[in-house]
């Protein structure tokens, strides 16, 4: 008797527990990060003669919460992503609006093609100005604009940087707590919590978890870098720079480093970059620093190859080299610092590659091919400050140059090149079996950019307006002078000052003279410039040919198919996150209908339990009145 | 954008909500698709469309430039047009008057032509000063310089420079042909011989004054002439210093009718070996030199006789002559009879020619017949002194004309180019150094061999049509010189009354100015070429518009909306969302909770 005494009060206790944890359940049905609870009952004593409270147990698919926490980086990826591309998109202006990219080049090129139906007409001439200078404003604004949003980028990685390693820390704390707390319910509210912040992580950077004995969860990044272990976690800080500019670049030497990194510091002190590691590949970290050291400086790359080919497709004329043998001659008179002197090399096994030099008023050093328009060629550049007496040697020093990189560098063949020539006539000769096959070079006209009556069509419209308006060269003698020319880029004042100067190629030339304002129309609407690989139209790993208009058409339909696309794989894991969170709580989540449910039925348990209480009180009464 | 944290619990319900949401969020982009027409407001909405849409906007922006510099061109060509019509009617008006002969046979019809002949030439020079948005049409590629001077300074010059004028040079060019004397033939009597000789000087017979070409006598035994005739000797063209690039060189080159002909030559080092326009310079003169006469020879097609050259200083251009005699009339007087009659045909430098007939008489001894002497001698004396007279006739009427419309082509061939000022009477023959006190009346552009090419209009991307004009193009020249030969007067004799023969001779020769020359087609000829321009930009322009609707046609496509469809997508989504409000809330009181009691 007293055996169901003892059982009913039991099952009152075990359903009381169980009321409660409905209760709990129900009222965080809405709270974030709560895991639904479950109490079972346990039989215990011999033949199963009562129950006992069992533990509290979260109901948890843990395969579910791994592929929600890999979306949910997905996700925050993508739409970092999306949002960066949907905002550069937009700076190139509204479809067909006369302020956006190609209005404001279109508008360039009519002004010029009135300028050419009627030379003479001082308005026609003005209306060129303005017309330049709203193309020149208009880059830099965009380019600007690149740079907003790179700066934006910096900030962003400085507060998630932030966000993580504070997350790292309560990470550690938790583990702690959890190792050291026995109690069931407690044990739970702190595993959520822990849990929870873990998904805030994966939202930020992409890691991975390994449960120890413990209790308690290491962090790891996906290259394998540990970030918790037990209670100690790594700090992550993230050096702002602020304000970034075209020129601010990501190195994995500190020296040269002009953007922020993140530093994870070990709690034994050891510091690790985890850009440089590699260690972030998905989350919006991840995405910000793609944003910032790889989309944005492309972007940038494209208008600085649109401004540098504005100023130079007006102010430079091609000199293409007749080749003799195995080698070409090509007059290099009048080359300054920044024209370029192309070669196409043919090797004895009939290869082709390209040799890029560049004239330099310093001694000869290495280049970086991507700076160049051909990320494949070897490039060097030369010393022109000699004068055009001392071109052919220092040709032959540049290229000597050349070929002790390349067999340092351990390259299978090494071009075998030789320069003579006197004056500013150089002949470019290959040697055993080397051969060069063509060569040009581009060469600025005007010796500086106040001197517009050059004699022929070429003169600087464009000069480097944030350069004391120098004249544009692509000089690369302190520091590369096309790095961020779309913020400099503006009209010459001698131009603005002296409008005359669209059509007066010297003193002599007649008011009606056609053959410069023709000449501006050509250079860019008809006449194909190389455009660097580095620009990324039509590939990244060759140089592409069109025309300026069709130059400026291709930045403004990439980006855009770049932003259309990154919307569409955003929307896509948006999906996929739903997915894995529907998945996720379709076992961890309240439901109230079953969380009522399964009230009534404890209701009837008690009542039942209660009922079984009162009968065996009136059996003992029974007993006791015997 | 982050990835917000979420609550498992509420999960199904905060999906819903976000679907209504995303619903109500396609419903606003539909109603602003709606509002502006647009598919988008970036580029990268427009979809894989935006690459058409961004080259058919450079096409089409590029079709307006070429449609608004055709509006422009149009209007020039049509005033260009204007402008030589206007010469054309003055020109036909002028020139009927002339044919009819009605005017040249009395004073006051003299008068009268004169007067209008310098009314015309000051419309014709209107007419070519004509400007277009501050733009002169007949200028060339100096399309800022007003072309043409005023006649008053053409005529007069400008006495404070002095620059002189066409009155000064039609002054020098009668001295020079001895209009006021002989024509530069000299007559002599010796026994019955009597002589008639050209100028001693070679020069000045390739460039002034009267050539002897036949003579006839009707009774050879009576009079038996004797022509020793030469041919004109042209002189050996040199430079003093080698040519530079683009040095203009103007040389006079005598026909096989004894007329001159300008031609301008420019110094070229890469002219071809058979330009007609330019000759190869070189670093020695003399190759130079060589080079210039092959190139009239490929003009020409035979060794060129040159009259005279001129050049600014430098390349310092002269003309050698080798001394050679002239043609020779000897008329050897027998016994003639009254009645027998000598002509002597002679030619003039504008290839004119003129004769006198003498017819021995017994009366005395005027400008168209001679006395009989007794003797042969006397009759000599005689015809030797009728034969003076009947020259000085002669060159005050035919030479006078002559003399006059050369000077005015002479002048009219006159630019501002170094060089190529009009040739001014110097010594025997003309200087070889281009004149710097002439009055230059075309101010415009002449660098140019093709005066159409000095303006063109773009109206397709490789295609241009030439629509230039230039005041001194052949055409308007010789009109301008026929104008001025008669504006200019100075038909009246030493009493001040008209002499209406001065008159004709000098009518005859500007008659042929004004004519359209078949060669070159005249005005008549420019103004078809405009005319055919004119059509081609209109062609031009049709095409131009049909191709930009048809791109407009194809950005619209991707760019604009169609409001129908729009609307019909805004009803459906409508429909959706009031069914999804309906649902979702009536799912919403479908709980437990509200069934509990």
């Amino acid at each position: 008797m007293s055996y169901a005494l003892n059982t009913a009060v039991a099952g009152l206790r075990l359903a009381q527990s169980q009321i409660s944890i409905v209760s709990q359940n129900v009222a965080n049905a809405g709270t974030v990060g709560y895991v639904r609870r479950t109490l079972d009952a346990k039989a215990i004593g011999p033949g199963n003669n009562g129950v006992a409270t069992g533990t509290i147990a979260r109901t948890l698919d843990a395969a579910a919460l791994k592929q929600m926490r890999l979306e949910t980086s997905g996700a925050a990826y993508t739409g970092v992503n999306s949002s960066v591309r949907t905002s550069l998109d937009a700076l190139y202006g509204i479809p067909g609006d006369s302020t956006s990219l190609d209005g404001v080049i279109n508008s360039f090129a009519s002004s010029l093609q009135a300028l050419a139906a009627s030379p003479s007409s001082a308005a026609a001439r003005s209306a060129v100005v303005q017309a330049a200078t709203s193309l020149a404003s208009q880059i830099g604004s965009i380019a600007n604009g690149v740079q907003d949003l790179r700066s934006a980028m910096e900030s962003q990685l400085a507060q998630d940087t932030a966000d993580a390693s504070g997350l790292l820390a309560s990470i550690a704390k938790l583990n702690a707590k959890i190792s050291l707390t026995p109690d069931d319910t407690g044990r739970a509210d702190l595993l959520d919590q822990r849990d929870q912040a873990i998904n805030s992580l994966s939202a930020l950077m992409d890691v991975q978890t390994v449960a120890r004995s413990d209790g308690s969860l290491s962090v790891l990044t996906n290259s394998g870098v540990t970030l918790v272990e037990g209670g100690e976690a790594a700090k992550l800080s993230f050096d702002s720079r602020g304000t970034l500019s075209p020129n601010a670049s990501y190195s994995t030497h500190a020296s040269e480093r002009g953007v922020g990194t993140i530093t994870a510091t070990t709690p034994s002190g050891a510091t690790i970059d985890l850009i440089a590691d590699n260690a972030i590949r998905s989350g919006s970290m991840a995405a910000a620093i793609e944003a910032r050291d790889s989309i944005l400086p492309q972007a940038q790359r494209q208008l600085d190859d649109l401004a540098a080919a504005l100023a130079s497709a007006m102010s430079d004329k091609t000199v293409t080299g007749t080749a003799s043998g195995s080698g070409i001659g090509i007059d290099l008179d009048g080359i300054q610092p920044g024209n370029t002197l192309t070669l196409a090399v043919k090797a004895p096994d009939g290869s082709v590659r390209n040799i890029t030099l560049v004239a330099s008023a310093g001694a000869t050093t290495a280049l970086d091919p991507n700076q160049t328009n051909d990320p494949n060629a070897l490039a060097q550049t030369f010393d022109i400050s000699g004068g055009p007496s001392t071109y052919a040697a220092a040709i032959q020093a540049a290229l000597s140059g050349l070929s002790g990189r390349a067999t340092a560098a351990g390259y299978p063949s090494v071009p075998l090149l030789s320069a003579t020539g006197t004056g500013s006539a150089v002949t470019i000769a290959g040697a055993s079996g080397w051969a060069v096959t063509a060569g040009s070079s581009e060469i600025t006209v005007p010796d500086k950019a106040s001197t517009t009556k050059t004699g022929t069509s070429e003169f600087a419209l464009f000069v480097d307006a944030g350069a004391g308006n120098k004249l544009y060269t692509g000089s690369f003698d302190g520091g590369s002078q096309l790095t961020g020319f779309a913020q400099r880029i503006g009209i010459n004042p001698a131009i603005r000052s002296d409008t005359s100067a669209l059509v007066a190629m010297s003193t002599s030339t007649a008011s009606g003279d056609t053959t410069r304002p023709q000449a501006l129309y050509d250079a860019l609407s008809s006449t194909n410039r190389t455009f660097s690989a580095a620009s990324g139209i039509g590939g990244t790993d060759a140089p592409s040919s069109s025309t300026i208009l069709g130059f400026a058409q291709g930045i403004i339909a990439n980006q855009g198919a770049a932003a259309a696309s990154a919307q569409s794989l955003d929307q896509g894991q948006a999906i996929a996150l739903a997915t894995a969170q529907s998945r996720f709580s379709s076992q961890a989540g309240v439901n109230i209908d079953e969380e009522m449910s399964k009230l009534i039925e404890l209701q009837t348990a008690y009542t039942a339990n209660a009922r079984v209480l009162t009968a065996a009180r009136d059996m003992l009464d029974t007993l006791l009145r015997i | 954008m982050s990835i917000q944290p979420f609550a498992a619990g509420s999960y199904v319900s905060d999906r819903n909500t976000a679907s209504l949401v995303a619903l109500k969020s396609r419903l606003q982009t539909l109603s602003t698709q709606l509002a502006t027409g647009s598919v988008a407001n970036t580029y990268g909405g427009l979809g894989a469309g935006r690459s058409t849409s961004l080259s058919a906007r450079a096409t089409v922006s590029a079709l307006d430039g070429y449609m608004s510099a055709i509006t422009n061109a149009s209007t020039r060509v049509k005033l260009v047009s204007a402008s030589l019509t206007q010469l054309s009617t003055l020109t036909d008006t002028l020139r009927t008057g002339l044919i009819s002969g009605v005017q040249s046979s009395t004073a006051l019809g003299v008068t009268n032509t004169v007067t209008t002949a310098r009314a015309s030439f000051d419309a014709a020079i209107d007419a070519l000063n004509q400007n277009f948005n501050g733009q002169y049409l007949f200028a060339g590629r100096a399309s800022d310089t007003q072309p043409v001077v005023s006649s008053a300074l053409m005529f007069d010059g400008d006495a404070t420079v002095p620059l002189a004028g066409l009155k000064a040079l039609i002054a020098e060019q009668k001295t020079a042909d001895g209009v006021g004397g002989t024509g530069r033939l000299s007559t002599s009597a010796a026994g019955n011989v009597v002589t008639l000789d050209e100028d001693a000087s070679a020069e000045a017979r390739a460039n002034f004054g009267f050539s002897i070409l036949d003579v006839t006598s009707s009774n050879a035994a009576g009079i038996s002439a004797n022509l020793d005739k030469e041919d004109v000797v042209g002189g050996t063209p040199s430079f003093g210093q080698s040519p530079v690039e683009g040095a203009r060189v103007r040389v006079a080159v005598i026909l096989g009718d004894g007329s001159q002909k300008v031609i301008d030559l420019t110094a070229l080092a890469n002219a071809s070996d058979d330009s007609t326009d330019s000759f190869k310079t070189d670093p020695s003169a003399s190759v130079a030199a060589t080079n210039l006469q092959k190139t009239l020879k490929n003009i020409l097609g035979e060794d060129a006789t040159i009259a005279s050259i001129q050049s600014a200083n430098p390349p310092s251009a002269t003309l050698n002559f080798a001394s050679a005699a002239g043609s020779k009339l000897d008329l050897t007087v027998g016994t003639p009879a009254a009645g027998d009659t000598v002509t002597i045909k002679l030619g003039m430098r504008d290839g004119t020619t003129t004769s006198i007939t003498l017819t021995a008489g017994t009366g005395a001894t005027s400008a168209g017949s001679f006395q009989l002497g007794a003797t042969s001698a006397a009759t000599a004396t005689e015809l030797n002194k009728a034969i003076e007279l009947a020259l000085k006739g002669a060159a005050q009427t035919e030479l006078s004309g002559s003399s006059q419309s050369r000077a005015a082509q002479n002048f009219f061939d006159g630019s501002s180019s170094a060089g190529l000022a009009p040739r001014r009477v110097s010594g025997d023959g003309y200087a070889e150094l281009s004149s710097t006190n002439t009055v230059i009346w075309y101010k415009g552009d002449d660098s140019s061999a093709d005066a159409r090419a000095t303006a063109s209009v773009l109206v397709g991307a490789n295609r241009q049509i030439a629509i230039g004009a230039q005041a001194n193009e052949a055409a308007i020249k010789a009109t301008l010189a026929g104008f001025a030969t008669l504006a200019i007067g100075g038909f009246a004799d030493a009493t001040g009354a008209q002499d209406t023969a001065k008159f004709a001779a000098a009518a005859k020769r500007a008659e042929v100015l004004l004519a359209p020359s078949d060669a070159q087609g005249g005005i008549p000829g420019m103004l078809s070429e405009f005319g055919v321009a004119a059509a081609s930009m209109a062609n031009a322009k049709t095409q131009a518009q049909a191709t930009k609707t048809t791109l407009e046609d194809a950005i619209g496509g991707v760019e604009n909306v169609s409001t129908e469809e729009v609307a019909a997508k805004l009803l459906t989504l409508q429909t959706q969302l009031q069914a999804s409000y309906q649902v979702t809330s009536t799912l919403a009181k479908l709980t437990l909770v509200n069934y509990l009691g």
